[in-house]
């Protein structure tokens, strides 16, 4: 039976407050181990979760007076999901850094707090997956993200004066197709074609001649529109980036129809 | 996902899932599924529509786990059908529901 091992390693000094979360998906055991070291001193902590499919654990530790503290984590992980977020709290809220990389075949994931007052995050993964997305989310509110396929890197990191998400990839296996109000300037670091319009992703999807599996993501807002999910690839996807609340699909008495397309997924992502 | 005669129709598809979503304020169905379709429905909160899930395919549909409204108390809280929440048609297996929103 294969063991997830993830290893973090904290710096901690003096004066600031942080926390760190690992949320972890797996369909086989996975053991977190947490080592905090200050002044000469660590202190380890390891929990091993046994987790049926599909199932999630979540762990953190608290570091508490902390100036610039350097967190990393390693990951290798056979087939399956991942999602490893970080967190640093300024006092005036929360800025994250995550990354969710789904059906997996390896994947190596850093996530760091390399942080003045622990204000920022950052975290680095490079892999390869059927599908992932990198996300990144300002304690002022910004936000950003990045979807990839294939053999991948990709990077974000977040602040309380912003926020960058980037990924770059090669051999996709999946056609990715972005749905963005370009207003909002999300997705600025993608390689993946943007649209402003769900039907423009559905019929670029449609028109596209591979046979990867298609894969729209949608951003934050109120779409005004419904689609129609005719004859696409199996397993293709609509997703929504940043969860139901924030993405809204008002199809104004058209609706949403899936005909034609084998084992498509209609969802949210962790 | 709002506003449609159904917000989500599924036809002549196999395996489809739908997870995570809020459907709500549809006239007719929330989602229906027909014509040889199957399916997951899970996760997702289901309010406001006409009927929540309309299944007109023999296949057994899971539909569990869902959030079907704010109407019933105790072990009733969010069953479909209940006080006013949004109820199912055809062969679904909806046990268990969620009792809270998602």
């Amino acid at each position: 039976m294969r063991k997830y091992h993830f290893h973090i390693t904290v710096f901690a000094i003096a004066f600031a407050f942080f926390l760190l979360t690992h949320t972890i998906s797996y369909g086989e055991p996975v053991t977190i181990k947490y080592t905090v070291s200050s002044g000469g001193q660590s202190v380890t902590q390891a929990n091993t979760y046994d987790l049926d499919v599909g199932s999630t654990a979540q762990s953190s530790v608290n570091i508490g007076n902390t100036n610039g503290p350097s967190i990393s984590s390693h990951n290798e992980s056979g087939p399956g999901d991942t999602h490893i977020s970080i967190t640093a709290n300024d006092g005036l809220g929360e800025s994250t850094t995550a990354v969710s990389v789904i059906d997996g075949d390896q994947a190596t994931i850093d996530a760091h707090g390399d942080t003045e007052n622990s204000k920022n995050t950052s975290i680095s993964a490079s892999g390869s997956a059927q599908m992932g997305l990198i996300t990144a989310e300002s304690s002022s509110g910004d936000r950003d993200f990045c979807p990839f396929t294939g053999e991948f890197q990709t990077g974000g990191t977040a602040t309380n004066a912003g926020v960058s998400a980037s990924a770059e990839y090669t051999k996709p296996r999946m056609d990715i197709f972005v749905v963005t109000d370009p207003t909002l300037g999300h997705c600025q670091g993608c390689i993946a074609p943007t649209y402003g319009k769900i039907g423009g992703a559905v019929n670029a999807a449609n028109a596209d001649p591979t046979t990867n599996p298609d894969w729209i993501l949608v951003d934050e807002g109120t779409y005004n529109e419904g689609a129609t999910i005719d004859t696409f690839e199996d397993s293709s996807a609509l997703t929504s980036v940043w969860g139901a609340g924030d993405t809204v699909i008002d199809t104004q008495n058209d609706n949403v129809n899936i005909k034609n397309s084998q084992n498509f997924r209609l969802e949210v992502l962790p | 996902m709002k506003s449609g005669s159904s917000g989500i129709w599924v036809q002549s598809s196999h395996d489809a899932v739908i997870k995570g979503n809020t459907i709500t304020d549809n006239e007719d169905n929330g989602i229906h599924i027909y014509l040889g379709s199957s399916g997951t429905v899970n996760n997702n909160n289901i309010t406001g529509n006409g009927i929540g899930l309309n299944s007109a395919v023999a296949t057994r549909i899971d539909a569990t786990n869902n959030w079907w409204g704010p109407g019933g108390a105790g072990d009733n809280a969010g069953k479909p059908g209940e006080d006013g929440n949004n109820g199912v048609t055809g062969n679904v297996d909806f046990t268990p529901w969620a009792k809270t929103k998602f």
